[in-house]
């Protein structure tokens, strides 16, 4: 079979370009294996917080299928000229139409079949690999594997339909152009790019009304809906000014003789139009693509530095009860009881007595109380007695004198007006007895230490609540069992009961997951931009080689003009990284806010997390660049004389 | 007074191995200021090695050549650069304009290179288009016009410079007859203005323009014509007549 022959022909002559698509969709192939395999394979369904792992899982899988998707569509766009030269020097030398369509068939079997033979098979090795690494990052002994042939084939369908989908892409590639003019795709250049002066304004605006949202997001509870919305406006507008306003800009510039006609300028920013033009959508995605990563993995890796803040947060005990009036003997009773079977050791008991939160606001040194939907602020009161005794501490106040704790800053107002009167404020940075009332992760907590209980009442009027808590020792599935036994027995609401240990083991499976998910989601990032990138180098590199031909007869030697050339190619492959860290720092803000949301107050966390992670992202995508650069030198070097 | 002169120039290419193509054996003449020469032979004779190697592109293997008593064998590729950028200009049978500008920057382009002022450049372009009959093409892309007007502007490029030689690979190559013609009284003309050209062609009629043709073959030079006083014609019948015997030639 002649198309058949043509094909393996083409996939064993052009080594330097079917490899690198060879290697980056095998690894595509290998990591969705090993999601199908960690979602079906596993009990991690059954496990306690199964189901939240299995989604974050699920997601993952969902994002891995769709960037493996885009960037081979991507890599086929940025050969397909090549690509379509040979097939049309086919079609000139007598092959059909229908010839051509069987070898682009053939060749993309062949790729599938060979990458899917690769993929499984490291799939298969690495899954035993990346379940030890889920459990321990998990935290849990109880996880097990069987392996089934079930990830198989919900791997072997996924990529069927992916290449479907490529082989139908190349068809209508080779539909469009005429067997004729197929042979002069290459060589019919491209007119020079549009000037879209709205568009390219708008995209600005979205982009900044994008970068307002996100930096003004308020820690309320809608903080996670705004930063998707911020997230919206900025993917529109990161595509308007990636195709648009660029080229835009270039113009504008090109129209000023004085700084068109210089020989940096000169070339530079003809050359840019061209290659915003070619690359501004993908270039786009790229930078869409690396600031979620950053996002993502920014989060992840917060959320498991800042894990013991978050569960500190909840309140001062292991185990915390909190109702409106103190445990009777009985109920005490019953602790002791179920702490003696369940081997538990308890220590450390504290009660503190706090009038019943409200939530509100405070504007300059006024707290006004306000719907939940509208807060973040929850203030409640206590008296100093019980302050001084819980902080070993000998404070003094009059009656129009307060303390002020709030929690995770520092109050700096001189004063409180609550209530219709005003406090003079003495701020305090510790309070033992801090606690999260009804598990409310969103708000800052603010507690107001009075003179007497009197007073207290006057400042925050709602019945007192007590919170009462001890620490407990044993085994973590001891801890684990005593405190629902205990839940169950005394009937306390979810939203009053804190064991520490139970929501220690929540966190550490939602973030455990999300952080193997970040890493497994990182690995195809790289690869992708691996893959992208060579082929970016291989696309320019033949795009350029007339260009230094010409050059060098114009008489800029070989140095100059890849001076001249070069840096725009680096300009190109930077811009989407710049993008990424632009966006990142304006993201951070609404992340904060949202993070704040599961508990996380603790900013410098985030700040150091994306630095490190923004510092890797640059280093490696320069290794890359600079790894992948000879192959665009060699193509270059064949079109010098 | 010989404004290049090329002594005993070989080249010879290494491909594979063991085998080594002598693409010139030994070649050797001068052109003088203001001449018009026209280097002919067949296909894959070595005219356009000889070509690059007067155009500092290549290194000769052996040899000396000398412009304006500059060494050319010897240059770094700084220097070389430096040299094409301020003494040749160059005309190509595949034009090799830049998409990436209009006709207007194309022109520019070396000028440009050279850090001459907008104003500087458009002087210098206003007559040369009127000569080249391009004036109303400049604000087009490059690809939007015809082979010969192609070249008419990949000429004005080369000439912007006031190049003290001009040299041109198969100018006519790709045009038909009558934009070929066209390009030659360009060519003529120009150099009655005092241009010094060096062009290497495989068609009779292109030499006919010429004050002198060479003759190469198997990497040298076997015969050497010059117009003198005789018409066209008769120039272009002793073209062929040399052509001819040339064939026979072992
Ligand atoms: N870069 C090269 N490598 C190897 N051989 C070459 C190279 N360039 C030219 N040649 C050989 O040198 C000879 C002369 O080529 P060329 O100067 O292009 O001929 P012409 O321009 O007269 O058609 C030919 O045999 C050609 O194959
Ligand atoms: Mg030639």
């Amino acid at each position: 079979m002649i198309p058949l022959k043509l094909a393996r022909h083409h996939l064993t002559k052009n080594k330097t370009q079917t490899l690198p698509f060879i290697l980056s969709n095998s690894m595509w192939v290998m990591i969705t294996y090993i999601f199908f395999s960690m979602i079906h394979d596993t009990n991690l369904k059954a496990m306690a917080y199964g189901t939240e792992t299995d989604y974050i899982l699920k997601l993952g899988l969902v994002f891995v299928v769709l960037i493996a998707t885009l960037s081979t569509f991507y890599a086929e766009r940025l050969l397909s000229k090549q690509r379509m030269q040979e097939l049309g020097l086919y079609s000139i030398l007598g092959l059909t139409k229908h010839h051509l369509r069987q070898i682009v068939f053939w060749e993309n079997i062949l790729f599938y079949l060979i990458c899917m033979v690769i993929g499984s098979a490291f799939g298969f090795a690495f899954s035993k690999f990346a379940f030890m690494g889920l459990k321990s990052l998990i935290g849990t002994t109880l996880l097990h594997q069987t392996l089934t042939w079930t990830p198989l084939l919900f791997d072997v369908l996924v990529f069927a339909v992916v290449f479907s989908l490529i082989i139908l892409f190349d068809f209508w590639e080779l539909r469009k152009v005429d067997p004729i003019d197929l042979w002069g795709k290459t060589a019919q250049p491209e007119k020079e790019p549009k000037s879209h002066l709205f568009l390219a304004i708008l995209g600005l605006i979205i982009l900044a009304i994008g970068y307002y949202i996100s930096v003004t997001v308020k820690p309320t509870q809608d903080a996670f809906s705004r930063f998707i919305v911020a997230v919206l406006f900025v993917v529109v507008g990161s595509y308007l000014v990636f195709i648009t306003t660029s080229i835009s800009g270039l113009k504008a510039l090109k129209k000023r003789p004085k700084y068109y006609y210089q020989p940096n300028h000169f070339i530079s920013v003809s050359n840019m139009l061209y290659r915003m033009k070619q690359n501004g959508a993908g270039l786009a995605s790229i930078s869409l693509l690396c600031t979620s990563v950053l996002v993502a993995l920014t989060a992840s890796f917060s959320l498991i530095a800042g894990e013991k803040n978050i569960i500190d947060f909840y309140g001062p005990r292991d185990v915390q009860i909190v109702a409106p009036k103190p445990l009777s003997p009985v109920e005490k009773q019953h602790i002791k009881r179920i702490a003696k079977q369940n081997h538990i050791t308890m220590r450390a008991p504290q009660t503190v007595s706090v009038t019943t939160p409200v939530t509100g606001v405070l504007i300059g040194d006024r707290f006004k109380q306000n719907t939940i939907h509208k807060a973040n602020y929850v203030l409640s009161s206590l008296d100093l007695k019980q302050y001084n005794r819980l902080q070993r501490t000998h404070y003094r106040l009059a009656r129009d004198e307060v303390l002020v704790y709030v929690s995770g800053s520092r109050y700096d107002k001189q004063a409180l007006k609550i209530q219709g009167k005003r406090y003079r404020v003495k701020p305090i940075a510790q309070f033992s007895g801090a606690f999260a009332y009804g598990h409310l992760m969103t708000f800052k907590l603010v507690f107001v230490v009075a003179a007497n209980k009197k007073i207290a009442h006057e400042i925050n009027p709602y019945p007192e609540i007590y919170a009462q808590g001890f620490n407990i020792a044993g085994t973590n599935k001891q801890q684990k069992r005593f405190s629902n036994t205990v839940q169950q027995t005394l009937k306390v609401a979810s939203e009053n009961f804190t064991s520490k240990p139970v929501v220690r083991s929540l966190l550490q499976a939602i973030f455990g997951s999300l952080l193997f998910m970040g890493i497994l989601i990182s690995l195809v990032m790289i690869c992708a931009t691996v893959m992208i990138i060579y082929y970016k180098q291989v696309s320019e590199g033949y795009a350029d080689q007339k260009y230094y031909r010409v050059m060098s007869e114009i008489g800029l030697s070989r140095q100059e003009t890849t001076h001249a050339i070069r840096s725009q190619v680096l300009t190109v492959f930077l811009l989407p990284i710049v993008g990424a860290v632009i966006n990142l720092g304006f993201a951070l803000p609404a992340l904060k806010s949202s993070l704040s949301e599961l508990g996380l107050y603790d900013s410098k966390i985030l700040t150091m997390v994306s630095v490190i992670l923004t510092a890797v992202l640059l280093v490696s995508y320069m290794l890359i660049y600079m790894a992948t650069a000879h192959v665009y030198r060699h193509i270059v070097n064949q079109g010098m004389v | 007074m010989s404004l290049l002169v090329l002594k005993h120039i070989k080249k010879s290419f290494s491909t594979g191995h063991q085998n080594e193509i002598q693409a010139l054996k030994d070649v050797s003449f001068s052109v003088d200021k203001g001449d018009y020469v026209a280097i002919m032979g067949e296909s894959g004779a070595g005219k356009s090695t000889l070509l690059n190697i007067i155009a500092t592109l290549t290194h000769p293997t052996s040899g000396k050549i000398t412009m304006n008593g500059i060494d050319l064998s010897h240059l770094s590729e700084n220097e070389a650069a430096k040299f094409r950028r301020t003494q040749l200009g160059f005309v190509f049978q595949s034009f090799n304009l830049l998409d990436t500008f209009n006709n207007r920057d194309n022109i520019y382009l070396p000028l440009v290179l050279a850090k001459k002022s907008p104003q500087f450049m458009a002087n210098r372009l206003a007559p040369l288009s009127q000569l080249l009959g391009i004036a109303n093409l400049l604000d087009r892309q490059s690809f939007e016009i015809s082979g010969g007007q192609k070249q008419r502007v990949a000429i004005a490029r080369a000439l912007i410079t006031e190049p003290r030689l001009l040299l041109a690979d198969e100018p006519t190559g790709a045009l038909d007859s009558s934009n070929t013609e066209k390009i030659l009284n360009i060519f003529e003309r120009v150099n009655s203005k005092g241009q010094t050209i060096l062009m290497v062609t495989h068609s009779a009629q292109a030499a006919s323009y010429s004050r002198r043709t060479l003759f190469i073959k198997d990497g040298k030079i076997y015969n050497e014509l010059y117009r003198g006083d005789q018409s066209r014609n008769q120039y272009l019948q002793k073209i062929i007549d040399s052509l001819t015997a040339l064939e026979e030639v072992q």
